[in-house]
């Protein structure tokens, strides 16, 4: 059944505070064609579940905690061979237990993975990324965080990311 | 929120936060999803293409647990603001 009305009732005050921004011009939002069908593409996958490798590096959290109006900015890199029970899943505004029983519910490293076996994309990269979607200052995360990532998947020649926030 | 940000391409579903590909274990709904998010990249001809999924959450908005069991600092920070506020205008 088709969604016709998008209602706040998962965030009580989304609407007013999206009334209150200014929208992005349209005619800039950049545009990079798929470079060769997707069954060929090496592609990766981008979290704001602030998933990171157990060992690693967690989020700030205690500055989150000592700051609530300040998020981590900053990205984690998890390889592709990690399992559902090798990574953290930490975001704090959200239920992550339903990612820690079944990641594929928001992170679909194992759907991906069967569409590699099924040649439905080329590759799935060797790297895949996370930040941590409460960021409520996203200067550091547009000035910083995306650029190093974007290096670090044209290092991996990846052709196509796929972003599923939370 | 991301119209209004304006991207190259999206696809939408009104899934609660943090399941936003489908329940625990149903591989064939979370399939249905990503799915669509691939035939979009590939069928998509310019920027700021968008898509509504035609899928529905099986549970009404406000039975669909998201939220954390524990408040995230944002939230114990308003919650505290509000009793501070109801406390001052009952004075």
């Amino acid at each position: 059944m088709p969604i016709t009305k998008v209602d706040s009732n998962y965030f009580h005050d989304q609407r007013e505070r999206l009334a209150q921004q200014r929208p992005n011009d349209p005619a800039q939002t950049p545009w990079t064609p798929l470079p060769k069908p997707l069954s060929e593409c090496n592609v990766t996958l981008v979290s704001t579940a602030g998933i990171f490798l157990k060992g690693d590096e967690s989020f700030d959290y205690d500055r989150e905690r000592a700051e609530p109006t300040w998020g981590d900015p900053t990205h984690r890199e998890i390889p592709r061979t990690a399992g559902q029970d090798d990574v953290e899943y930490s975001h704090l505004h959200i239920d992550t237990s339903f990612l820690a029983k079944d990641r594929n519910v928001a992170w679909p490293v194992d759907i991906f993975g069967d569409y590699e076996k099924e040649g439905k994309i080329g590759r799935l990269a060797d790297t895949l990324y996370s930040i941590m979607g409460y960021i409520p200052n996203f200067n550091p995360l547009i000035k910083r965080t995306a650029p190093l990532m974007i290096e670090s998947m044209k290092a991996q020649g990846v052709d196509a990311a796929f972003i599923i926030p939370v | 929120m991301t119209e209004k940000v304006a991207v190259s391409r999206a696809a939408f579903v009104q899934y609660p936060f943090g399941r936003q590909l489908g329940e625990v274990g149903d591989r064939e709904g979370q399939r249905k999803i990503t799915d669509a998010m691939a035939d979009l990249i590939e069928s998509a001809e310019g920027p700021n293409t968008y898509v509504h999924l035609p899928y529905e959450w099986p549970e009404p908005p406000d039975k669909a647990k998201w939220r954390p069991d524990i408040l995230a600092p944002m939230g114990l920070k308003r919650m505290r603001e509000a009793e501070e506020t109801r406390k001052a205008a009952a004075k």
